[in-house]
């Protein structure tokens, strides 16, 4: 257990110092800034404004910071050979289940420090509501999932870019797909209708994770609603770092 | 004396092209072993084989007469491979202190490593600022984190000025004489006659020659290493 602290700790830290994970940081607070100001331009709707743009914000910034730099570090790693010291001092299912808890660790703090400030500025202009939070909770377990592809996909393949390009566009076709279904379920032919059903049932359904649009109204998902899309997230992570552990074992490094 | 490391009949393959061909070496505990041979000529291959890193497609490793498992590469070999950086953003006492909670080590067994690679007085210092030299110092400290009996170190003067070296060097032999099994691999010539108790040459996969250097020198009746080395590779 030590070894597994050991390595998701130094992933967390490396990047918590990086310039990249700064320059997030201040991008948020520039974009919270942005939603104040659009906020104040919609007459009538100024706090739902500013709750929606806020919550779009964290969960953008929070998915560009975990997969870029879970993508380019892992590749930095075995560029720089400190994947392979890692190997030579604990198991491989030790160093990519410790990688991919120091991602989460680090998306945790970022959505923390992020909800804080967002909540902050909620306050300040009399928009506040806890539901926010729990819309922040909500999407930490996306991240939780993401994390989950970004290492799949770093594992996968040889070329960093080609990692990037994927992981994102899981994320982005998860979050699409619902509206894929409902147009092929209308226009499309059969085969279209099962390829399409079954990329839904395959990618995570971030449609159902999403409860940003409850938050913005300041509403709160049932207890059941809250208890089966964590179980849910947790189901769908524990496969990702399944597969994640076979890949890995496997690869040469 | 029965060997402390074994390699029996290793291939290793990758694709179509056979890297290593048939290697058998025995490596002795308490010896400076250096790993000679031209770019290309399978190393690093050999090293990352050794450690479990790369799969092999035939032969064996053995450890005190032991087939090895991974928790034997765990416990008991350290490791510093070719151009080795460690995180940027860390300092070296951060790295250092997150990197030992594997191995129960106190604080104060990290600070005499700090002391006897050299960098104690810029342990605090962040990685990016570190030069060449202190870098490969910082990965000797790390290899020697968990008390290894064994320091495998895959071409470890790289990229260093002729100082650099010398302190590695230096500190290769101080290892040695405290128990440390070490097994290295170069292409610089110098470094290997003064140092290893025994070479091996390796040339395209295969290990043409183990032995002490005076035997290499008796063999082909030279007296520079550079002259045994080119007549051993050419003569393949």
């Amino acid at each position: 257990m030590k070894k597994f602290f050991s390595i998701s700790f130094l992933n967390f830290l490396e990047t918590a110092k990086d310039k990249f994970f700064f320059g997030i940081i201040f991008f948020f607070i520039f974009y919270l800034a942005f939603c104040i100001f659009l906020g104040k331009l919609s007459v009538g709707h100024a706090d739902k404004v500013l709750r929606d743009a806020g919550l779009a914000g964290i969960e953008l910034s929070a998915i560009i910071l975990i997969v870029f730099s879970f993508v380019l570090n892992f590749f930095r790693e075995k560029e720089n050979r400190i994947l392979e010291v890692y190997l030579s001092n604990v198991s491989r299912s030790t160093c990519i289940s410790g990688k991919i808890a120091g991602y989460i660790l680090l998306s945790f703090f970022y959505l923390c420090f992020s909800a804080l400030g967002f909540g902050a500025a909620l306050w300040l202009y009399n928009s506040f509501t806890k539901a926010v939070f729990l819309a922040v909770y909500f999407i930490f377990l996306k991240t939780a999932i993401i994390i989950g592809f970004a290492a799949l996909f770093s594992c996968l393949f040889s070329s960093a870019v080609l990692a990037l390009l994927c992981t994102l566009f899981v994320y982005i076709g998860s979050e699409m797909l619902p509206s894929a279904v409902s147009i092929i379920e209308a226009y499309g032919n059969n085969v279209q209708k099962i390829f399409v059903k079954a990329l839904y049932l395959f990618l995570p359904n971030m449609d159902k994770i999403d409860i940003k649009a409850l938050a913005v109204y300041g509403k709160f998902p049932t207890w059941e609603q809250i208890s089966w899309i964590t179980f849910y997230c947790l189901l769908y992570t524990l496969f990702l770092w399944l597969i994640n552990l076979f890949i890995f074992r496997r690869k040469e490094y | 004396m029965a060997a402390l490391i074994a390699l029996n009949n290793i291939e290793k393959r990758f694709g179509k092209n056979l890297i290593l061909k048939n290697i058998n070496l025995e490596i002795n505990k308490g010896e400076i072993f250096g790993l000679l041979g031209p770019n290309g000529a399978g190393k690093t291959t050999l090293m990352r084989s050794l450690l479990g890193l790369l799969k092999v497609n035939q032969g064996t490793f053995s450890f005190k007469g032991n087939v090895y498992q991974s928790q034997d590469i765990q416990k008991h070999f350290g490791f510093l491979p070719e151009s080795f950086l460690p995180p940027k953003n860390l300092n070296a006492a951060e790295f250092l202190r997150i990197l030992s909670w594997s191995f129960d080590l106190k604080a104060k067994d990290i600070n005499s490593l700090f002391k006897l690679v050299g960098l104690w007085e810029h342990r605090k210092k962040p990685i990016r600022a570190y030069s060449r030299g202190m870098i490969q110092r910082l990965g000797l400290a790390s290899c020697l984190l968990k008390d290894p009996e064994v320091v495998i170190l895959d071409e470890p003067t790289l990229g260093l000025d002729p100082l650099g070296q010398k302190m590695v060097l230096n500190l290769l032999a101080e290892l040695n004489k405290n128990g440390k099994t070490i097994f290295f691999s170069s292409h610089s010539l110098s470094q290997i006659e003064g140092l290893c108790t025994r070479i091996a040459i390796i040339h395209e996969g295969c290990i043409v020659f183990v032995g002490t250097v005076e035997e290499l020198f008796r063999k082909h009746n030279v007296s520079s290493l550079e002259a045994a080395f080119l007549e051993e590779v050419e003569a393949e």
